[in-house]
């Protein structure tokens, strides 16, 4: 696979050669500005509604139809071995659509396999982990996801006023046992502000809010032959009294609401100093079906900067971004006293603080390069820690991920041909875990299988060539093709993508 | 070996630079001081114990924190997060009977126990566990009864089984024998086979699939002769109606309660002898030992020489002492010859009547003495395989 992908690399770039040109036609420069690596680290940064106007130069609406194939030998049992599926997505810009007025909106749908979950019959385990509905069989995931959101800012002079909305629904079932059914839906709002603080520096300050909703359902139709439903409390622990039967007697609600804040200091031109201070934090709570108390609560906080600085000198661009993301998660679990005879169910009688999840991440990343062509060597540092009370369970890991990611981009036929090579690995520097937990049992091996994989070193490649065509002024079709391989995880991943830039 | 110095200091710079000391929150949890008083009063005699432990489970984490109880002391002490707890007691007892130590376990439990406060006081009463409990003859009622008129009554006699254990037994499968020899009569029986079984040819056995009739510790059954009402044909006699099991008597006195499970004989139709002279044996046939088998097995037959010179024969069954679980020799008080079982099985005897042909003795039952309490309140009696110590003799019957 790799020799493979060096070979495609390796012609690609020795036609780019023969090809390469100074500079590139006017009608292609809004495509580069959505290709080119060292601008998407810049375009990232603007994300935030105030900061929206100076995001792009030039006005776009990308339409496209992508489909992803993805296996993993080693893999996390709860996120499964990879999806398959197709993606239909838009991400139109449009700057000036009315005077001093910037409009951007955002629809996605998403139709994929989640192949051979194991041990969480949630969705969206990212934002509701550790506390997911488990069982040992599990199995694929049927999941569609549909996502809108839409924004505009308006500049005032110095003024920039924004506000932005969006919505995102996630359908997932099982046609098999066990029969997870789960409904989410996840609705979010920001505002923005932003002064111009000299001609080319906007100071801006973003606020948001966001309502999170998850209803969960597990349902058998086999009599015989059904596996033990366990509520995992962090590290596979559960709570034994509500946990072991193979009925699920209602629904699995989970509801997450948040805020973020965000401070930033930005270039309109993007060449200058970047920084931003950014603060999100969500809390969520589980309620299961035999109590209408809270089995769960928790809060997720992710405390962030950036520090970047980006410039051109005549055609020679570079930059370095730093940023830090320190995300801490406590979680709470209730007891409960099963007291049917008096007060017909569960009662809550006491809550303890039993789980901890800690990951922070350091990003160093710089670019340089010409217009055509460049580099971005990067280095990621990132220490995870969670734990769990009683028994106490640990696992720990610091990990390091250097790489380099090259890119060249050329004129083919009046269209823009874009061709990338990324090269990583990482390395673990620093691991325990202690889980504390009989062996030969299946939770065992969950918790010692997601380990081995947080831990792996793996050397990943990965290769991208698109070609943006013109069809006329309006309309410019593109083809990407993307592939991705890992050893030691032996992780593939391959998309195509069918698009249309308006 | 450079590039790997190098690399080295990279990290060394990388865990300088983290802030991992930001990881060390302390986990927050409630706690409680629990005082766990270890309640013996339901214990009789004299007894000492030793290794005395409680265990307290969080039944939602299921986290299990142990404590022992010092000697001398009657109170545990614990620190427990708040919770909802099952504790349980285990512990050694010797308790002195009859001049001997009988060493036992004692146990307590109690479920569903809410720890939500700053102190709580939790009150645990013990009980006897014996781990080689089974069931025995808690009361057999032989003798009968009277009428007004003054004339026998056979048909109400019983049988009291309990379940002396900690654990739910099962009455399925049960058989009881009832001895050819008598306690009144030593003889000289050849083959002489009493040190390895009981000689019996009334002998039944309770139906049931294996789980269908369970007893719970400290439970009790009645195996009754007729299960009526006798009542109303003898005021002088007891209500049997809510028996358990009958015996199939012979067909000129057997009165059959459709309500009640039938007994199934093995060999004959047992008739206790209403003046005691005999000994009764309960136990189970081995696993998959059908009755018919039981009988090819064990076909016995033995002969005495009699007084005037004849040798008697004799057929019957001998009944493994292997297969047997409590055995009571009854006799009466001044007419016992000898046990017509191993002292294996019994070591004595218990009695109703007094004298032989004691017509005070209609109407009266040996009974096992309590020695505690089960779980659950539920008594534990005294089973040392002596029944003179073991049973009160000519008691009044518990069953009115």
């Amino acid at each position: 696979m790799i020799r493979l992908l060096s070979i495609v690399v390796f012609v690609c770039l020795s036609f780019a050669v023969v090809k390469a040109q100074d500079s590139l036609q006017i009608h292609l420069q809004g495509i580069q500005e959505r290709t080119d690596q060292a601008a998407a680290i810049r375009n990232n940064l603007y994300k935030s509604p105030a900061l929206r106007p100076f995001q792009y130069k030039q006005s776009m609406t990308p339409v496209d139809i992508s489909y992803i194939s993805e296996n993993k030998e080693r893999y996390n049992y709860q996120l499964g071995s990879g999806d398959k599926g197709i993606k239909i997505a838009t991400d139109s810009y449009m700057k000036d659509a009315f005077p001093n007025m910037t409009l951007w909106g955002n629809a996605k749908y998403e139709n994929v396999k989640v192949q051979n979950l194991k041990f969480n019959e949630t969705s969206d385990f990212e934002l509701v982990f550790p506390y997911v509905i488990a069982d040992s069989v599990g199995g694929n995931l049927n999941m569609e996801t549909y996502q809108f959101s839409g924004g505009i800012a308006k500049e005032y002079g110095d003024w920039v006023f924004a506000g932005e909305a969006g919505y995102k629904a996630n359908l997932s079932h099982r046609k098999i046992d066990p029969r997870p059914n789960n409904n989410s839906s996840d609705i979010y709002a920001n505002l923005g502000l932003g002064y111009s603080i000299t001609s080319n520096s906007v100071l801006s300050v973003n606020f948001g809010a966001r309502s999170y909703k998850q209803r969960n359902t597990l349902a058998f139709v086999a009599e015989i032959g059904r596996p033990s439903i366990y509520h995992f409390n962090g590290l596979a622990s559960y709570n034994a009294l509500l946990s072991g039967s193979s009925e699920s007697s209602g629904a699995n609600l989970y509801a997450v609401n948040g805020f973020n804040a965000k401070f930033s200091l930005a270039p309109k031109n993007q060449n200058g100093l970047f920084a931003e201070a950014a603060i999100v934090q969500n809390t969520g709570e589980r309620t299961l079906p035999l109590s209408s108390a809270s089995a769960n609560n928790w809060t997720d906080q992710i405390i962030s900067g950036k520090l970047g600085y980006f410039n051109e000198i005549a055609d020679l661009r570079y930059g370095a971004l730093a940023t830090i993301d320190l995300q801490t998660r406590k979680g709470s679990e209730g007891l409960f006293n099963n007291d049917g005879a008096n007060t017909g169910g569960y009662t809550k009688i006491s809550e303890i603080s039993s789980y901890r999840y800690y990951n922070f991440n350091y990003n160093l990343e710089a670019y340089f390069g010409k217009k055509d062509w460049s580099i971005k060597p990067y280095a990621n540092y990132s220490q995870l820690k969670e734990q769990y009370i009683n028994p106490f369970r640990e696992q720990v890991a610091d990990i390091v991920k250097v790489g380099v990611q090259g890119q060249y981009l050329f004129e083919l036929n009046e269209g823009l041909f874009g061709i990338s090579l990324n090269l990583q690995k990482q390395k673990v520097i620093d691991k325990k875990s202690t889980f504390n937990i009989s062996q030969g049992i299946a939770l065992a091996d969950l918790l010692n299988h997601n380990y081995a994989y947080l831990t792996s070193e793996p050397f990943q490649i990965a290769a991208e060539a698109r070609y943006d065509f013109v069809l006329s002024k309006q309309i410019k079709p593109f083809v990407k093709a993307h592939a991705q391989t890992s050893t030691e995880i032996k992780q593939k991943y391959y998309s195509l993508s069918l698009g249309l830039m308006f | 070996m450079k590039n790997q110095s190098l690399l080295n200091w990279l990290y060394f710079g990388l865990m300088l630079f983290s802030l991992s000391s930001c990881m060390k929150d302390e986990f927050l949890e409630s706690r409680s001081n629990v005082l766990i008083k270890v309640d013996n009063s339901k214990l009789v005699g004299e007894y000492t114990i030793e290794n005395v432990t409680v265990q307290m489970q969080e039944i939602n984490t299921q986290v299990i924190t142990s404590s022992s109880l010092g000697t001398g002391k009657d109170t545990v002490k614990a620190n427990l997060t708040y919770g909802t707890y099952t504790a349980s007691l285990e512990g050694d007892i010797t308790l002195k009977v009859n001049g001997n130590d009988k060493k036992m376990k004692i146990k307590a439990r109690k479920s569903n126990l809410v720890v939500n406060s700053e102190t709580t006081n939790i009150s645990l009463e013990t009980f006897l566990s014996d781990p080689s409990a089974n069931f025995v003859f808690k009361e057999i009622f032989f003798t009968g009864t009277m009428t007004p008129e003054g004339k026998q009554y056979n048909g109400d006699k019983y049988f009291l089984i309990h379940n002396n254990s900690s654990d739910t037994l099962y009455a399925d499968g049960l058989f009881f024998a009832q001895s050819d020899f008598l306690t009144i009569t030593k003889r000289d029986y050849s083959p002489d086979i009493m040190k390895d079984a009981v000689t019996s040819d009334g002998i039944f056995m309770l139906p049931g699939t294996g789980k269908q009739y369970p007893i719970a510790p400290g439970g009790d059954f009645v195996i009754a002769n007729n299960a009526i009402n006798h009542k109303e044909a003898n005021p002088n006699s007891i209500d049997l109606s809510n028996a358990n099991f009958e015996i199939e008597l012979i067909g000129t006195i057997n009165i059959d309660n459709p309500q009640v499970p039938n007994a199934i004989n093995i060999s004959g139709n047992m008739l206790m002898h209403n003046q005691g002279y005999t000994a009764y044996v309960m136990g189970r046939l081995p696993e998959g030992m059908s009755p018919e088998k039981f009988k090819s097995d064990n076909a016995y037959t033995y002969s005495y020489v009699a007084a005037n010179g004849r040798t008697m024969n004799f057929d019957s069954y001998k009944v493994p002492n292997n297969y047997i679980i409590d055995a009571v020799n009854l006799s009466v008080k001044t007419g016992f010859e000898w046990l017509v079982t191993a002292p294996t099985l019994d070591m004595g005897w218990s009695y109703a009547g007094l004298v032989k042909a004691d017509k005070e003795r209609y109407g009266k039952a040996v009974t096992r003495k309590p020695l505690g309490t089960l779980v659950d309140g539920k008594q534990f009696l005294q089973d040392t395989n002596n029944s003179t110590v073991d049973f009160n003799p000519a008691t009044t019957p518990s069953i009115k």
